[in-house]
């Protein structure tokens, strides 16, 4: 081999590593080249607070009165679904509780007070009875909730039990599902297949509203479907919420981490007046005691 | 077993690929009277008191709408009641003004230089409850632009109405908005401005205000 030969094999593999480099520095220029736009992003998001002093206390009442079961009107029905919603609005906590509707209060079950004087003779029924002072009232229907779970496309809840009742025509296997509008109805009218009845038929009212709030604040969190949801809401509740607090009230509830909403869990027994109905003894422990004390939220 | 060291000329060809893409323009030294070089920063340094340099607003901008949604918050259904029906024109009207409202604003805040660096496209545009709730990042995202944009020029807008009605009452416009701008820099660059997101409009004694949104201000530019 000629030395202009040998220089020349020898400088092969340098030539290699040549093309080599040039081709890693060419794709390194294209890489930076396609990354080079720099972009800034601000972001806006401005949600005024709820102007709200100390706790903000809701009756939220389910008529048994309204289509597609009983016609007439919901307001005089009785209130088979009646739960306080205490609301923090600066800790932004909340608590739930759960008043089975047979439970005696003032000579009578404390749900026969929305037939006797409509939603505000209810408020004061159970004002009376626990001890605190109520805002506003909520009421809906049986198609209420229908109608309410078919905008939400379905509420995913967790079943606890096997459910199956002929009366309200639930069949429901346990485990965590979407529920459309006539199973969600069904699984909230059922109180035959908990054991403790009732309780455990409120109990699931309490979940259920949950789960709905779960579900908005983790699907349907951005203002339109905010203002679309507040529409439907009031499409689907006779209430004495000024309409314009509405949406800030809508706001302020997908400000609240789901973890942050106590539901309580109240217990009794069963009794029947002296005309044979059936009645509830409710033990509220000091559940009441400590919203009128401003404790709301999951007990620390 | 001993690495080679990295061949020098490969090194100076990644050096000076690097610094061409950093995109920081390498400063040009000036001489001071004493005749030391002096390396300017690389970017201005923000003076306390803007001035835009184009004198002359940009043209305007014009949303193009869409259809309106009308939500009707009449609970008869449930009540099992004779409905109410809603104003279809009452809604429209509602739109067309809080659009209006939304207009305003992106020209008040991107294409007139005059209203630049003001508190008055912001106090038009929200309520009152909703300026008390603005910040600083809030504000960035609400088009306070960056100092080194001399002009903006308006491109492509569209928004989607959706009105609240309580029978002939509209209650909320809440408005979906797409706003594209071209910036054009002190520099003489020009770059791509986007603002979009949501408005809730609400009549409020001041004609219609947003009294939320949910908007975002993006730009980006090539180095």
């Amino acid at each position: 081999m000629t030395a202009g030969a040998a220089r020349r094999a020898s400088a092969l593999p340098a030539l290699a590593r040549l093309a080599t480099s040039l081709v890693v520095v060419a794709t390194a220029l294209g890489l930076l080249a396609a990354g080079a736009v720099a972009a800034t992003l601000h972001r806006a998001d401005v949600r005024p607070p709820y102007a709200h002093d100390g706790l903000l206390v809701v009756l939220v009442i389910g008529s048994d009165i309204g289509m597609p079961y009983r016609s007439g009107d919901p307001l005089r029905g009785r209130a088979d679904g009646l739960h306080l919603l205490a609301v923090d609005t600066e800790a932004r906590a909340a608590t739930i509780v759960n008043i089975p509707r047979d439970t005696l209060a003032g000579g009578t079950k404390i749900n026969a007070h929305l037939a006797f004087g409509g939603p505000e003779r209810q408020v004061s029924a159970v004002e009376d009875y626990t001890g605190i002072p109520i805002d506003h009232y909520a009421l809906t229907t049986f198609r209420g909730i229908e109608e309410m779970t078919r905008i939400l496309g379905g509420v995913e809840v967790e079943v606890e039990r096997r459910m199956v009742d002929r009366f309200s025509g639930s069949n429901l296997h346990p485990g965590r599902q979407t529920l459309d509008g006539e199973q969600s109805l069904a699984f909230v009218r059922d109180r035959n297949s908990h054991p403790d009845g009732d309780f455990g038929r409120t109990r699931t009212h309490g979940l259920f509203m949950r789960s709905v709030h779960e579900q908005v604040v983790s699907r349907h969190n951005d203002l339109r479907d905010l203002t679309y949801l507040t529409a439907h809401f009031a499409r689907t509740t006779v209430t004495d919420i000024p309409a314009d607090q509405l949406l800030p009230l809508a706001l302020l509830a997908t400000q609240i981490d789901p973890a942050d909403v106590h539901q309580e869990a109240l217990s009794g027994s069963f009794g029947t007046t002296s005309g044979g109905a059936s009645i509830v003894h409710l033990q509220s422990g000091d559940a009441f005691e400590r919203i009128r004390r401003g404790e709301v939220g999951p007990p620390r | 077993m001993q690495r080679r060291p990295l061949a020098p000329w490969l090194l100076a060809v990644a050096l000076v690929a690097a610094s061409a893409c950093t995109g920081v323009p390498e400063a040009t030294p000036t001489a001071t009277p004493e005749g030391q070089a002096v390396r300017p920063a690389a970017t201005p340094t923000p003076s306390p008191t803007p001035t835009p340099l184009a004198a002359e607003p940009a043209p305007p901008f014009e949303l193009a709408a869409d259809p309106v949604h009308v939500l009707d918050t009449d609970n008869a259904p449930i009540l099992s009641t004779e409905p109410r029906g809603v104003d279809e024109t009452a809604a429209e009207q509602a739109a067309q003004d809080a659009t209006a409202v939304l207009e305003a604003f992106l020209n008040a805040q991107y294409t007139d230089p005059a209203t630049w660096f003001s508190e008055a496209p912001l106090a038009a545009l929200l309520t009152d409850g909703a300026q008390q709730a603005l910040g600083d990042e809030e504000r960035r995202g609400l088009g306070v632009l960056d100092l080194d944009v001399q002009r903006v020029e308006p491109g492509p807008a569209s928004v989607d109405p959706m009105v609240t009605m309580h029978g002939s009452t509209p209650r909320h416009v809440t408005l979906t908005f797409h706003a594209a701008l071209v910036g054009v820099l002190t520099s003489g660059a020009e770059i791509a401005i986007t603002q979009a997101g949501h408005a809730v409009f609400v009549p409020d004694g001041h004609g219609w205000r947003a009294q939320a949104v949910d908007v975002t201000l993006e730009r980006e530019e090539e180095p």
